[in-house]
């Protein structure tokens, strides 16, 4: 997003003018669609997010077009999806390299344009205004985006012997989250061995000790937790049940199923966790 | 304790109680280093007893009586399962200083600076601290400027400014509208984003 400071106008919050999506002002009808559609999908019911203040959604004109219903996903709700998915997933899902990536750009380009813009003697008061509501529409998003770091760090951390042995899982990290499990990894077996295994008989110094009738000291996420799942494609495969039977999803319905089955329609976007 | 009346695996179990007491109060308790060493010193009993009794039936195992069976199988999983338990209870720890870590957050000097904190760690679980340090800064760094990952994921920010009021003093600290000198007992309105970090190592509070 370009700001060009010789003209007045466009450097401007347009308060009264609907956003186009190539507008360059502050509001590109990206951030505040943010607030509005956790309104719109009833099935966002998470009670602390669906309670933050729709105040930048009331005061500023919006264009509601595209936010409810039909319309193309925004790369906020995008990011709105992933988190969900990933804190109800049992599993590591793929990481979302390109969109964490597009996400971290706009934060950094309306930082620059709220810095130009508070710099600027000519902002009006209107403007400064509208540039707090973009800070805390910034701030909020931040958070999604910490929070969703955070929870993959999490289970990483969880299910790190497990992810070092699957080659399969560690394909779902990010280079920076290969990096992490790896280290993560010697750190707990160094600090295992020092504080304990090294005091034990020489034959019992392994973490992965496999026994009949106990159970693995690796610990797996559970595939067989049950999730709802909203879908989200018209033509959704019916999904194929464990006792032969399947059933049919239709777009806009709400399941519960084991994880397992779950999963593939989850990597392949035509579901997604509620 | 008696040593002539303890069974098999009980210290064990008394390390596992420790853990599960401290998960529900919530606290972090002494490591129990002289516990640990106990019940490694027992396993390696154990172990030369259970060498002792299999070495005489080594050559041909189709001999050995049944008794000398299960008391071999008895030795061998009394083993195993102190091995657990001593492995509980060291996740246990780590779990905790985890918690405690990212509950300061991510600041180690502010961590392990707390003298009751750092009593009742062991120079291992100290040691563990600094690399975990290492590892979560490596993270937090490639995201510098744009996003604090050590930062709070428990409420979502409503609004930009928030009112603090001092709870213990932390000197002068850089904010958006120039330095701010906080004294305890004063109120401040400022930017959230500015003071995160004081309200999660417990210097501010926030006022409503």
């Amino acid at each position: 997003m370009a700001l060009d400071l010789s003209d007045e106008e466009s450097s401007r919050v347009r308060l009264n003018r609907r956003p186009r999506p190539t507008d360059s002002t502050l509001y590109g009808s990206e951030l505040p669609s943010f607030d509005t559609n956790i309104r719109s999908n009833p099935s966002y019911g998470r009670p602390s997010v669906a309670d933050v203040s729709f105040a930048s959604a009331n005061m500023v004109d919006l264009d509601d077009e595209g936010l409810y219903g039909e319309g193309e996903e925004t790369t906020v709700r995008a990011l709105m999806r992933r988190w969900i998915d990933e804190r109800l997933a049992p599993d590591l899902l793929p990481w979302q390299g390109e969109l964490v990536g597009e996400i971290l750009e706009r934060l950094q380009s309306q930082n620059e344009i709220v810095v130009t813009l508070q710099g600027n003697a000519n902002t009006t008061e209107e403007e400064h205004f509208a540039v707090m509501l973009v800070q805390t529409e910034v701030e909020r998003i931040k958070f999604v985006l910490r929070s969703y770091l955070r929870c993959r760090l999490q289970k990483i951390e969880q299910y790190t012997p497990y992810i070092l042995a699957t080659p399969d899982v560690q394909r779902n990290l990010s280079e920076l989250e290969q990096n992490y499990v790896q280290r993560y990894g010697d750190l707990i077996g160094r600090h295992f061995q020092q504080t304990t295994l090294d005091q034990l008989p020489a034959h019992m110094h392994s973490l992965a000790e496999e026994h009949p009738n106990t159970p693995s000291m690796i610990t797996e996420p559970n595939k067989s937790k049950a999730v709802f799942f909203f879908v989200r494609d018209a033509d959704c495969p019916p999904m194929a049940l464990p006792g032969g039977k399947s059933i049919e999803l239709k777009k806009g319905s709400i399941h519960l199923a084991q994880y397992r089955l779950v999963e593939d329609f989850l990597r392949n976007d035509s579901v997604e966790l509620v | 304790m008696d040593s002539e009346t303890r069974l098999f695996g009980d210290q064990a179990m008394t390390l596992v109680n420790e853990a599960r007491r401290s998960n529900a109060a919530g606290t972090l308790s002494k490591y129990n280093d002289p516990l640990v060493r106990a019940v490694c010193r027992e396993m390696r009993t154990l172990d030369t007893d259970l060498s002792r009794i299999t070495s005489e039936y080594e050559i041909d195992d189709s001999q050995v009586p049944d008794g000398v069976m299960a008391a071999a199988s008895f030795y061998h999983v009394a083993l195993r399962r102190n091995k657990r338990c001593v492995l509980a209870y060291q996740n246990h720890r780590i779990e905790k200083l985890k918690e405690l870590y990212w509950g300061a957050a991510g600041s180690l000097v502010h961590l392990l600076g707390d003298s009751e904190v750092r009593t009742r760690l062991s120079p291992h679980e100290v040691d563990f601290l600094r690399t975990y340090n290492e590892i979560v800064q490596e993270f937090r760094g490639d995201f510098e400027d744009i996003l604090d990952v050590v930062g709070d994921v428990a409420i979502p920010p409503k609004e930009l400014n928030v009112v603090v009021r001092v709870v213990r003093e932390c000197g002068t600290i850089q904010t958006e509208l120039g330095p701010i000198d906080f004294q305890k007992g004063q109120r401040f309105m400022v930017r959230r984003a500015d003071i995160e970090q004081l309200i999660t190592q417990g210097f501010l509070e926030i006022v409503r």
